[in-house]
């Protein structure tokens, strides 16, 4: 056990395996490898894959836009409540959800004023935990519910860092930040008609999208996200002339191009089972460690290749069951949600 | 000699007249004529067959539904019938064909031996009604024999027996085979009736890779990706697959390069299309029952329309038919007309 105790605001902690890719901070927590996080109170260790906070709150500086989302797998609280901290612009100015067994407490805290909003909600752990902030309004979701709505002007007026806390210990096991927009850009990777199907979810919550097959690395320009639909079909392939390598060589060459103008990347494989195959698989294998961020339809998922691919990573995985409620992830990371 | 002549006449006419079918159209239904009043030389021939136009007398776009392409895909038969029998068209016009290619009845199916020539079902008071179960070709004694291949128009080389296959042999010849023929007159009828929206329904194996498949020309994609999705949410699961470019001769292709109508092909799975099945139950298989599979067209059918509507193409809207769910829980004899 690597157990690291901070005593000063500014000290870093070892947590590991931390990536920034652009507007998106994807934190597992593996002892050994160094990342940004700062301690600002109480002691944090590291342990079997878990950040273990004790009475305090650790910050990741990372610049995320005001429209911004947290979301944390909460292992375990032992004492009066995790925290999940989503805007903090210094100790006298920030926003944290505050989540205990028996319910999640949204507080504000600014200009010398607390606000706080309360839903007594039965929270089972592990659980996961989103903090989103878009405008005025800020929401909390705790395993896949929408347990808390909030509107009022401080969430729009502040940003800052993110963080998690504990009163009393907390475990997390999985950490992940982003302030992902538009206009994204939708690409096939196989060729199957899956990256239509996200065109129409995007559509249909209004992000401004384009939808192209064979996009190329000219097509990622200025700020966006990057959409990697995973399906890999023969008779595509065949009719855009065109093999798996290539793919994999065009969509190698998108990412790369997006990494480097800082675009937030999300996979996606929304055909479920059927599409499945020795092809998409190797595009799964090859692409999924890139995402900021990876949706799966469940049948798709059925041997835990995405589940396995994305713990690896520290890359969050959203499961649907129907495509179609794939529309509501989207909005929920681009902070279009009602 | 003259009444040899016309007596010989007359029993060719005899033997060569299209059969007919049990179909009692509904209140829907506001005039019928026969598909070769779209191309003359069909008329007196088993290719010919009863076209229904079902007229809401509001302006609208017009719908074509083909069912019975494949003497043996069954569901599709019966759900054409149902529309004759039940639809009320509220916006548009919906054109119905029950029988597309009315020359595959009267010769045994040696792809399947034991599957029945005639399916029953049971009505009130000890009612029945027969369809034709018949083989997926047309007739070989309406055609020339088969040669060892059959080389469509596009250069596209087949075996040779699917110069029988209406759903190879599109856009049709004027003056070809009796096939050529049948699929000639239906391009001929999608054009002159300025035919918006085609819809071909079709059974597979219950196993293959076509069976819960939606196949749709590129232009009718993202109405097919919707519907699709939209329909999954109410447990209707369907593979969403585009026409390539290389399915020349087939329905969706070819009438969509054609002609400006989205056109779709519906595949739901049919024990009786199933190598290896000793006595498949084409209407009450425990896995897929005829209710079932009639519902899942019908479904396809009308959601297709509803999402051309949202999207801006010619409405056409239909009243009277049984949603998937009804059609299951009640069975289809309850909604045809006895």
């Amino acid at each position: 056990m690597q157990r690291i105790v901070l005593w000063m605001v500014g000290a870093l902690v070892m947590v590991g395996l931390a990536v920034v890719g652009g507007p998106v901070l994807n934190a597992g927590f593996q002892p050994g490898a160094a990342a940004s996080w700062v301690a600002r109170s109480g002691t944090w260790t590291v342990a079997d894959g878990l950040l273990v906070g004790e009475s305090g709150r650790a910050l990741f500086s990372v610049e995320l836009g005001s429209v911004r989302r947290v979301e944390a797998v909460i292992d375990h609280v032992q004492g009066e409540w995790a925290t999940v901290i989503g805007k903090h612009e210094s100790d006298e100015a920030w926003v944290e959800a505050r989540v205990s067994a028996t319910g999640i407490t949204l507080v504000a805290w600014s200009g010398g004023r607390e606000k706080a909003w309360t839903q007594a909600v039965a929270v089972a752990f592990p659980a996961t935990v989103i903090v989103a902030f878009a405008g005025e309004r800020a929401r909390v979701v705790v395993n896949g519910e929408t347990v808390l709505q909030a509107s009022d002007g401080v969430f729009a007026d502040l940003g800052g860092d993110v963080g998690l806390g504990a009163q009393g210990q907390a475990g997390f096991s999985l950490f992940h930040a982003s302030s992902l927009s538009g206009p994204v850009l939708i690409t096939s990777l196989g060729q199957s008609p899956g990256a239509l199907m996200a065109k129409v979810l995007a559509d249909r919550i209004g992000i401004e999208s384009t939808y192209e097959t064979m996009a190329k690395p000219e097509m990622v320009e200025g700020n966006g996200t990057l959409i990697l639909v995973i399906g890999a079909s023969s008779k595509g392939l065949g009719a855009a002339g065109i093999s798996v390598e290539d793919e994999s060589a065009r969509g190698a060459a998108l990412v790369a191009k997006a990494q480097v103008l800082g675009w937030g990347i999300v996979v996606m494989h929304i055909e479920g089972e059927p599409r499945r195959g020795t092809l998409t698989d190797e595009l799964i294998d090859e692409f999924t460690p890139v995402a900021g961020y990876v949706v799966v339809k469940a049948d798709g998922n059925a041997d835990g290749l995405f589940t396995s691919l994305c713990a690896a990573s520290g890359i969050p995985l959203r499961t649907i069951v129907a495509t179609a409620q794939g529309a509501d992830v989207l909005a929920d990371l681009f902070g279009l949600w009602k | 000699m003259i009444l040899a002549v016309v007596l010989l006449l007359g029993l060719t006419s005899v033997a060569q007249s299209p059969i007919t079918h049990d179909v009692r159209p509904g209140y829907g239904v506001t005039s019928i004529g026969w598909l070769s009043d779209y191309h003359s030389p069909l008329r007196g021939t088993p290719g010919d067959t009863r076209v229904y136009v079902l007229d809401s007398g509001v302006s609208g776009g017009t719908a074509l539904v083909l069912g019975g392409t494949h003497g043996n895909e069954i569901a599709g038969v019966v759900a054409a019938v149902m529309l004759v029998e039940r639809a009320i068209p509220t916006e548009g016009r919906l054109i119905v064909i029950p029988h597309a290619n009315n020359a595959v009845h009267g010769y045994p199916d040696s792809r399947c031996p034991s599957c029945p020539s005639w399916v029953e079902l049971n009505g009130p008071d000890g009612a029945s009604r027969l369809f034709r179960y018949s083989p997926r070709l047309t007739n070989p004694a309406h055609q020339s024999p088969d040669s060892s291949s059959y080389v469509h128009p596009s250069g596209l080389a087949f075996a040779g027996e699917e110069a029988r296959n209406l759903n190879r042999v599109y856009p049709g010849v004027a003056d070809g085979t009796l096939t050529e023929r049948i699929a000639y007159a239906i391009t001929r009828l999608v054009i002159e009736e300025s035919v918006d929206y085609v819809f071909d329904l079709h059974e597979a194996g219950v196993t293959s890779r076509l069976a819960h498949t939606l196949v749709c020309h590129p232009r009718a994609l993202q109405v097919g990706a919707i519907a699709v999705m939209d329909l999954e949410l109410e447990g209707l699961v369907m593979k969403l697959e585009p026409s390539r470019e290389e399915f020349r001769g087939l329905s969706h292709r070819e009438l969509g390069d054609l002609t400006e109508a989205l056109v779709f092909l519906i595949e739901t799975p049919n024990p009786g299309q199933e190598s290896g099945l000793d006595a498949p139950d084409v209407v009450a298989d425990p896995v897929h029952p005829l209710e079932e599979r009639v519902g899942v067209h019908l479904a396809f059918v009308l959601e297709v329309l509803n999402i051309g509507r949202s999207l801006g193409h010619p409405p056409v809207s239909v009243n009277g038919v049984p949603n998937h769910q009804q059609l299951v829980q009640l069975g289809v004899s309850t909604w045809l007309n006895w």
